[in-house]
């Protein structure tokens, strides 16, 4: 245990500079894994971004907002960036909880329970595109369940504390 | 990190309200615990949602309250309750799950956009994914595959089509593109042979007058053509190439590439396609089946949005089509025998406004749309003979088309407090054809504009009945000549019509919706789309003539329908029962007079026939275990009956001819539909099976010089095809798909076409192919 947690800290240590080189390239993504730990050794705002292969928006993001090198920067710089498929089928430990895709043989669409949690609304059904910005103690800050253009996407990186 | 569900619990109780009674309890599905369901309470914004363990808990005012529990894929859950000061109330909730793959998008119903499982009037809808599956090329060749519609190629001369919505021919059913009904007379004859596939989002198709406002003529209902919104740029490039019974060559070329802007606010799609078929002779007298065709269409559609609330769209389109029947193509056609020729130059062009309010509940839109056609053609040829006067007729027979439609319009739309919604609106359409043979004396001018405004209420007094009230006054004014030969006739018609329409609905259980509806129609005299088309028999020609003192035509029809939706798990089912019967007071009905005119040629006529009545029953069963397995199967089971019997020819006294008197209808079997199976055994390859039957039928063929007809009933068809697809993905910017297949597996196809010069053209029946073995690549950035 303390082992990998010293191997988390290592990875966490020698990772950037092996980004830096990238940065204004591509968005480090991470994913919920990651975040767990990133978060232990250092806390920092998160940025998540659930998707789905049918979602024609969140494409159209992928190819638009997330390849702007403003975008780009901030979110590596001030960040932690994690994409996830809202129909995962994968079991993720998170915050001591283990979260698993419930839906799975039951949904044309399986959503995940990770997105159902932090991307559900009040009156509204679930879905896509659906962003989250979490603060530095990991509560959410804004959400957004639209189509971010490049100045959007910026406005609301730049907006949240 | 424990703090993740109260950050969920702080961001949906956002109320401070006072909160004097304290709810709590669960939400369950069958045995299972729902997490994440939203609980609320009814008519503010007072709520929570359920733990990871199906529980919730939150603090409501005291008194009477309706509490609402929702989650994702589940039908909600209201129940009133009441709850004193500082009662501490346990509410448990069971949700059932919803139906899914019904959360489709339409317009036809209600000329707003609504989901389709909502609409008040069953809309069908053809999507992409089935006119690919048919190979069909264009929107004729994929319309089978809704309850109700049939198309057939009724001219071996031309390939004239016509789509047969529940028993009645095409001039009973509007065509729109883009919900505008840019679609004349004219285009009405071989337009849906010429709006390629590859532009196509989908085919909207609604049976019977319940979408009365889209116009007054949709007596048996109206098919809508959508064309593609692009969000994404994407590009694609394909071609096909099919062998028609081992003979004759049918390849085409399409493209179409889209471009959105980064913000969405605007963007283009551009699209073409070339298609190139060989005629095709079935029974090797020399003279054509199928015609030859040629066919260039491109166009563009671009939207700009000025704002967030206004959007400014335009599209143009040009269609160049040339098509060839008769014998002897490769001469000019006054030395052959029979030709029909025609050379199409067609250009389609609109531009559409719309706006809404700050909170979308009002919206108004206004647009214009036009269709010009030029129009070459040659509809004549020697007839077998060698004579001086065949030979002077046969270089007369050239004549000129001009055909102009344009339709202008506005329409607002209000949604009101209480959901329900009112739409209002008027349109002004011109539609002018000049048609003209010197060589036959024949002329059509004819000018029809027509002022429609409508209203429409729709009203949602519960959650599970509307009402759709609505009514459409129109007021059209037909100025026409008509002349062939030496007869001359002319209109000049001002009628103004109302016609009410009516629809109700009623969710009678989560899987059951119950609908009908009542819709009063009505024609005004004129030339429609098969009046237009002029066919051969006996080597001579055969026009269509309206006759003098004709009536409006009135229709008032009614549908039934029972829709069943249920959703297990991953499987899913649908079924539909409809029920129709529609009565034809005065219908149009075309009476062949006999070789009335001095060169001999066959003079029908269109008259107002005895009253007539259309009825029976659409069924459609759609079952899909699980996304790998769809299958669909629909038909219909109906009746025509003339109230009395109706003449179709008259003789002139002929010995051994005698008049011909119908009682029902020719060219409806009482029977006919489709099914299609898929599978899709991962997103790299798929197999699909559709087929289209149609059952016996009363088909007449000329068998006289005079016209004198014979009733035949003919045999029916099961026309079968497979289609294979296979995908491959190089990366995210190119992707290849290669298909390849048969239509006509059994090669079920008509066998006693008539032959000769002296053939009757309009003989022709069934399926439009005989077997056709085809290939196809498509290769782009395809999403």
């Amino acid at each position: 245990m303390i082992l990998k947690k010293i191997t988390y800290i290592l990875l966490f240590y020698l990772l950037p500079q092996s980004i830096t080189a990238q940065q204004n390239s591509s968005i480090n993504w991470i994913t919920f894994q990651q975040l767990e730990d990133s978060l232990s050794v250092k806390p920092k705002k998160v940025f998540i971004d659930f998707y789905a292969d049918w979602c024609i928006y969140c494409k159209k993001m992928e190819k638009v907002a997330f390849k702007n090198p403003k975008v780009i920067s901030k979110l590596n710089t001030s960040y932690y960036a994690v994409k996830m498929n809202a129909e995962s089928t994968d079991t993720i430990f998170f915050g001591g909880d283990t979260f698993i895709n419930k839906q799975i043989g039951k949904k044309r669409n399986p959503t995940h329970d990770i997105p159902l949690l932090l991307a559900s609304r009040n009156n509204k059904d679930f879905s896509l595109p659906a962003i989250i910005i979490l603060d530095e103690k990991f509560k959410i800050s804004a959400r957004y369940f639209e189509y971010l253009d490049s100045k959007k996407m910026l406005k609301a990186i730049n907006q949240s504390k | 990190m424990k703090p993740i569900y109260q950050i969920i619990f702080l961001l949906l109780c956002i109320s401070t309200q006072a909160q004097t009674a304290i709810v709590s309890g669960s939400v369950m599905s069958g045995e299972e615990s729902i997490p994440f369901a939203t609980v609320l309470v009814k008519g503010s914004n007072l709520g929570t949602s359920t733990n990871k363990d199906g529980n919730y808990n939150f603090k409501t005012p005291s008194g009477t309250i309706t509490l609402i529990v929702s989650s994702q894929g589940f039908r909600s859950v209201e129940k009133q309750i009441t709850v004193s000061q500082g009662e501490n109330k346990k509410v448990d909730f069971k949700l059932i799950e919803d139906i899914l793959g019904l959360d489709e998008v339409v317009v036809s119903a209600t000329r707003n956009r609504v989901e389709r499982k909502n609409t008040p009037v069953i809309v069908s809808s053809i999507k992409p994914r089935l006119l690919n599956a048919t190979q069909s090329l264009t929107v004729a060749d994929g319309l089978n595959y809704a309850p109700g519609v049939r198309v057939e190629t009724n001219c071996q001369n031309c390939g004239f089509t016509q789509v047969r919505l529940n028993g009645l021919d095409g001039g009973y059913t509007q065509i729109l593109l883009n919900s505008r009904s840019v679609f004349s007379s004219l285009l009405g004859v071989y337009g849906l042979e010429q709006i390629p596939t590859n532009i196509i989002d989908r085919v909207e198709v609604v049976r019977s007058g319940g979408s009365a406002l889209f116009g007054s003529n949709a007596i048996a209902g109206t098919i809508n053509i959508i064309t593609k919104d692009p969000v994404l740029n994407t590009w694609e490039i394909g071609s096909n190439l099919a062998v028609i019974d081992g003979d004759a060559w049918d390849r085409n070329v399409t493209f179409n590439t889209s471009n959105v802007a980064d913000d969405l606010n605007s963007g283009i799609t551009l699209y073409g396609t070339y298609r190139n078929r060989q005629s095709y002779d079935a029974n090797n007298d020399g003279f054509t089946e199928i015609v030859e065709l040629r066919n260039t269409t491109v166009g563009a559609k671009a939207f700009v949005k000025p704002n967030d609330r206004s959007r400014i769209s335009v599209n143009l389109n040009a269609i160049r089509e040339y098509r060839r029947g008769g014998d002897r193509l490769e001469l000019a056609p006054q030395f052959t025998d029979i030709t029909e020729e025609l050379d199409h130059d067609t250009f389609i062009g609109g531009a559409d406004y719309e706006i809404s309010n700050k909170d979308n509940t009002n919206k108004f839109q206004l647009y214009t749309s036009a269709s010009y056609t030029n129009r070459d053609s040659y509809y004549g040829g020697l007839g077998g003979a060698r004579t001086r006067q065949d030979s002077i007729t046969a270089n007369n027979a050239f004549g000129t088309t001009k055909d102009l439609a344009w339709i202008n319009g506005a329409q607002f739309t209000k949604h009101l407090k209480n959901n329900d919604v009112f739409t209002t609106g008027a349109e002004y359409n011109i539609s002018n054809t000049e048609d003209i043979i010197p060589g036959y004396n024949r002329l059509i001018d004819q000018s029809v504009n027509s002022l429609g405004v409508y209203a429409q209420y729709e009203w949602k007094p519960s959650e599970k009945f509307t009402a759709l009230f609505g009514t459409r006054l129109d007021h059209i004014a037909v100025d026409g000549k008509y002349t062939i030969g030496g007869i001359s006739r002319e209109a000049d018609i001002n009628q103004t019509a109302i016609s009410p329409r009516l629809t109700l609905s009623y969710q009678l259980s989560k899987e059951i919706k119950l609908r009908g509806g009542y819709a009063r129609g009505f024609r005004a005299p004129q030339a429609f789309n098969e009046d237009l088309h002029i066919s051969s028999v006996g080597g001579e020609q055969q026009f269509v003539i309206l006759s003098d003192n004709l009536n409006a035509e009135f229709s008032n029809a009614f549908t039934w329908s029972f829709n069943y939706s249920k959703t297990i798990n991953l499987l899913q089912v649908d079924l539909l029962l409809e029920t129709f019967f529609t009565s034809l007071q005065d219908p149009f009905t075309i009476v062949s007079t006999g070789a009335t005119l001095a060169n001999g040629s066959i003079l029908e006529e269109v008259r107002n026939g005895s009253d007539a009545s259309v009825f029976g029953s659409n069924f459609e069963l759609g079952i899909s275990p699980n996304p790998k397995w769809r299958f669909q199967l629909g038909g219909t089971l109906q009746r025509t009956e003339y109230d009395e019997p109706q003449i179709l020819f008259e003789s002139d006294g002929t010995p051994g001819e005698n008049d011909i008197i119908i009682e029902d209808f020719v060219r409806v079997p009482n029977f006919y539909g489709y099914l299609n199976a898929t599978w899709i055994p991962s997103e790299k390859f798929n197999i699909d099976l559709t087929g289209t039957y149609t059952g016996k039928m009363i088909v007449p063929l000329v068998v006289s010089d005079t016209g004198f007809l014979s009733l035949n009933e003919v045999d029916p068809f099961f026309d079968l095809n497979l289609k294979l697809e296979k995908h491959i993905d190089f990366n995210d910017n190119f992707m290849i798909t290669l298909s390849g297949g048969v239509n006509n597996l059994f090669n079920s196809y008509q066998d006693d076409f008539d032959t000769g010069a002296g053939r009757d053209s309009d003989y022709v029946y069934g399926p439009n192919l005989p077997r056709t073995f085809f290939v196809g690549i498509k290769f782009g950035k395809l999403h």
